[in-house]
């Protein structure tokens, strides 16, 4: 048994036999649960990181056949950063949610209005933890729809745990709203495999699918994706789902969940297609920019002209997924002859800019939501003026949330500024100056809007008249994450190098 | 040539687009649940002229008969709630929505271009699709060998891929731990055991139908190893079987996620993860079923999926959870919340804008 192996396995199954224990029921079961999967998940990543920085991507043939005629693990540095990132943000959150939903063996959980949510969240997020591993690893394209079916399902699940008429209409919605995504996906699967005859990642891009049906197929996949990933202007679902979510149930939807669609399209679009192998290739690029673009500017504008603290975050999050496509238009193939021989520095730039944005916001919105779910916890109100004075009353998760937010806006010096900046130096070195106004532009919007909820949280006025006191536990799991948020600007060589394992490049 | 065939099909082919055409143009749940079913029975039709029987099995039992039974289920409780009431809207069970007729004939008439553009693209695209030799039956044909079955398509599903059937019980689990994280605690049934007596005709059938579809599910999963049938044709007969029972009133599932429930409903993905880990420890790769024990141990995970896809589907059906009660916030419009200006209504209906509070 190689550690490959071993690893890859631990990584989806770990999660999954989580996810059984839960089941079981009872204070002992759920920790133990959790305690395997976030376990299994941290020991997987770190295991697959250490293969992978020393020897290079790993594969693992499951069933012992291989592609085509099985599916393949592949883990190279794009696969494992995304694991620890999840298994990072996973074990806080899972930490923060043992906490938040109170105790599920206390007897008056059978009658409490949020019983089930407690005693359904632990299951449903083990499912979740399950797929999204399942995604980063999966070197075969039917493999990513059985994933993304699970993600969606339990994704939904997460939002209904609320138990409020909103949150349920809201969960449906983003249930059809990820059903047809992933019914469009399949679609262009299906062409895929009726072209090409196989469905390995590896073997249509060596294949080098070029024409009509895999152009189809590729415009079909990206615009399932892009419903699921909530990029402008296919965003609507995001807000009301991600905000009536319990507050784990947000962190993990902000932060993680619709990084797995954005992760499937980059596979694709880079790694599978090869930018610029598809026809009108610079065009596709400049558009998939643009929807960036805008989702930067629409969604930091409606986050502004929001009342209620969750949903702030949650536009937020509509504005921060679009930097994640305005590195498709950075990248080099389409730049005609701007890319220099042997020239590395501009062109690592987009590619290592966009992935550091997807790390970097997963654990500052993660944060973020963490910080305002004990907010909400302690005063039982999520409008922006019940918060007033609530920095008084909770230093610490303000300060999470404003450390977040200082990040999240790419302010030195945090991961999020290292993702800004490798993506502004990659506008600026192609002069494509109106990027760079994008980019810059939605980095003071960003500012604004976390200001904004700070001048609420700082009014000095009496304290909050319901005020209910909070476990320490909800205030440092979201510190813990805010911090790495900032951390991450300290050691952006290890991870970029981490990243050029595998690269930007075509496979 | 005889025409017979070509007759067949054509009737099948038009059927099936005339079932779709007046399943998406009615307003009427029940006669879309109707509907629906009949094209599921049709298109399973369409399979078996196409030569896959195990498809047409899987749409038949799936597509057409538990799908078919949750919507009759879903629309059993929506008449109850609506009972009493007198206005249509109030009740869902007619889809009533004014902006349909609101829209005018040119906006109408560009929504059919669209629409029609992409079916034709898409049309277009299937056609031209190059003729390619399939290479993925020659290596299944070579590796059928050392699968442990002879069915090709139970190798697949259970050897070659059979990472991708663990993933998709995974989706069935998380569609019940779903299902049950949405039960407020309520819960209905739809009739008494004791109320039997009145309808001898259902008891009997009853009594006639349940032992023998048993028995066919046992026969489909054993029989799945070298021909047609396997997991999830037996599961979805079974859980038809166990729905029968439901309905009848003979079981009354007493609370939804019991204990019992829920071990039976997560036995497949217990005993599929362990063979799989016992393989990576055996020879080295995670579900790579060591050499001569396949053939057992593809039944033993075979067996675990029908018990567990039949408890799962009796599940969902029998355990339709409640829409929460009122909630005063919705009745505030939210001013940039909804794209579409709806909120949804304490009775389940949807409303448009505060104004018609």
């Amino acid at each position: 048994m190689t550690d490959v192996a071993l690893w890859s396995t631990a990584a989806v199954a770990g999660p999954l036999l989580g996810a059984i224990l839960t089941l079981v029921r009872g204070r002992l079961f759920t920790q133990l649960g959790l305690a395997v999967a976030a376990a299994s998940s941290l020991l997987a990543g770190l295991g697959l990181t250490r293969i992978v920085a020393l020897e290079g991507p790993g594969r693992h043939l499951l069933g012992g056949w291989g592609a085509p005629l099985g599916i393949e693990l592949l883990a190279d540095g794009l696969a494992v950063i995304m694991l620890l990132t999840t298994a990072g943000v996973g074990s806080a959150v899972s930490l923060y949610a043992t906490a938040y939903f109170g105790d599920v063996d206390d007897p008056g959980m059978d009658v409490a209005p949020g019983g089930r949510a407690a005693r359904f969240f632990t299951p449903v997020w083990l499912l979740l933890w399950t797929s999204l591993n399942g995604v980063f690893l999966s070197g075969d394209l039917f493999n990513l729809y059985v994933n993304l079916e699970i993600l969606g399902l339990s994704a939904a699940a997460v939002v209904t745990l609320a138990v409020t008429a909103k949150a349920t209409l809201a969960g449906m919605r983003y249930l059809l709203v990820s059903l047809v995504g992933s019914m469009l996906f399949l679609l262009g699967v299906a062409l895929l495999y009726t072209a090409y005859g196989t469905l390995s990642l590896e073997g249509l891009a060596a294949a080098g699918p070029t024409g009509v049906v895999p152009a189809v197929a590729l415009g079909a996949m990206t615009v399932g994706l892009a419903a699921k990933t909530a990029l402008f202007p296919l965003h609507a679902w995001l807000p009301p789902a991600h905000s009536a979510a319990p507050a784990p149930g947000s962190a993990l939807l902000s932060a993680l969940v619709v990084k797995a669609s954005f992760y499937i399209i980059v596979r694709l679009w880079l790694h599978v297609y090869g930018v610029g192998l598809v026809g009108a290739g610079e065009g596709a690029l400049l558009f998939l920019g643009a929807l960036g673009a805008g989702a930067v500017v629409w969604g930091s504008l409606l986050a502004l002209r929001q009342l209620s603290l969750k949903r702030l975050i949650a536009y937020s999050t509509v504005a921060q997924i679009g930097y994640l496509f305005i590195m498709f238009p950075l990248l080099p193939e389409v730049a005609g002859g701007v890319a220099q021989e042997g020239e590395m520095g501009w062109r690592v730039d987009a590619w290592g800019g966009g992935i550091y944005h997807a790390v970097s916001h997963a654990f500052a919105k993660a944060a973020m939501f963490l910080a305002a779910g004990t907010m909400t916890y302690a005063v039982a109100d999520d409008s922006l003026p019940s918060i007033s004075g609530i920095a008084h009353r909770l230093p610490m998760s303000f300060l999470a949330f404003g450390l977040g937010g200082l990040s999240l806006a790419g302010l030195p010096p945090s991961g999020g500024f290292v993702a800004k900046w490798l993506m502004l130096s990659a506008a600026l070195a192609t002069d494509r100056w109106l990027w760079a106004g994008i980019i810059a532009l939605g980095g003071l919007l960003t500012i604004a809007y976390v200001l904004l909820v700070m001048r609420y949280a700082l009014e000095v006025r009496e304290t909050p008249t319901a005020f209910r006191s909070v476990p320490r536990r909800m205030e440092w799991t979201a510190m813990a994450l805010a911090l790495t948020a900032v951390a991450l600007g300290f050691r952006a060589v290890e991870i970029l190098d981490l990243l050029d394992v595998g690269g930007a490049a075509p496979w | 040539m005889s025409a017979l065939p070509w007759i067949l099909d054509g009737v099948v082919a038009l059927l099936l687009i005339g079932l779709a055409y007046r399943l998406l143009d009615t307003r009427d749940l029940f006669e879309a649940t109707v509907l629906y079913i009949a094209f599921g029975l049709t298109l399973s039709l369409a399979w078996v002229r196409l030569g896959a029987a195990d498809l047409a099995l899987a749409e038949a039992a799936l597509g057409a008969g538990v799908t078919g039974a949750l919507f009759l289920n879903a629309y059993q409780r929506l008449a109850r709630r609506g009972e009493g009431r007198t206005d249509e809207e109030s009740s869902g069970l007619t889809v009533v929505d004014d902006r349909v007729d609101e829209v005018s004939p040119a906006a109408a008439l560009a929504s059919y271009g669209v629409w029609g553009l992409i079916a034709g693209g898409l049309a277009w695209v299937l056609v031209t699709l190059p003729a390619r030799d399939p290479i993925l039956p020659v290596l299944v044909d070579a590796a059928l060998e050392d699968a442990g079955v002879s069915n090709p398509i139970t190798a697949v599903l259970l050897n070659f891929r059979a990472y991708d059937t663990l993933l998709e019980i995974v989706v069935l689990v998380a569609a019940m731990v779903g299902v049950w994280s949405l039960d407020r605690g309520s819960r209905e049934f739809a009739r008494n055991p004791a109320d039997l007596g009145d309808e001898p005709i259902l008891g009997a059938l009853s009594r006639l139908v349940v032992p023998l579809a048993g028995l066919t599910a046992v026969y489909l999963t054993w029989t799945g190893a070298y021909a047609t049938g396997g997991a999830f044709q037996a599961g979805a007969l079974a859980a038809g079987a166990g729905v029968l029972l439901v309905a009848a009133g003979f079981m009354r599932p007493v609370t939804s996620a019991a204990p019992f429930t829920r071990a039976l409903g997560v036995l497949a993905l217990v005993v599929f993860t362990v063979v799989g880990l016992v393989s990576l420890f055996w020879t080295g790769l995670f579900l790579d079923y060591p050499p001569g024990a396949e053939y057992g141990l593809i039944l033993l995970v075979e067996g675990a999926l029908t018990v567990s896809i039949a408890v799962i589907l009796v599940e969902l059906f029998v355990d339709v959870p409640a829409i929460p009660e009122d909630d005063p916030g919705l009745r505030v419009l939210d001013p940039t919340g909804d794209p579409l200006g709806r909120v949804i209504s304490p009775d389940g209906a949807f409303i448009r804008g505060a104004e018609e509070e």
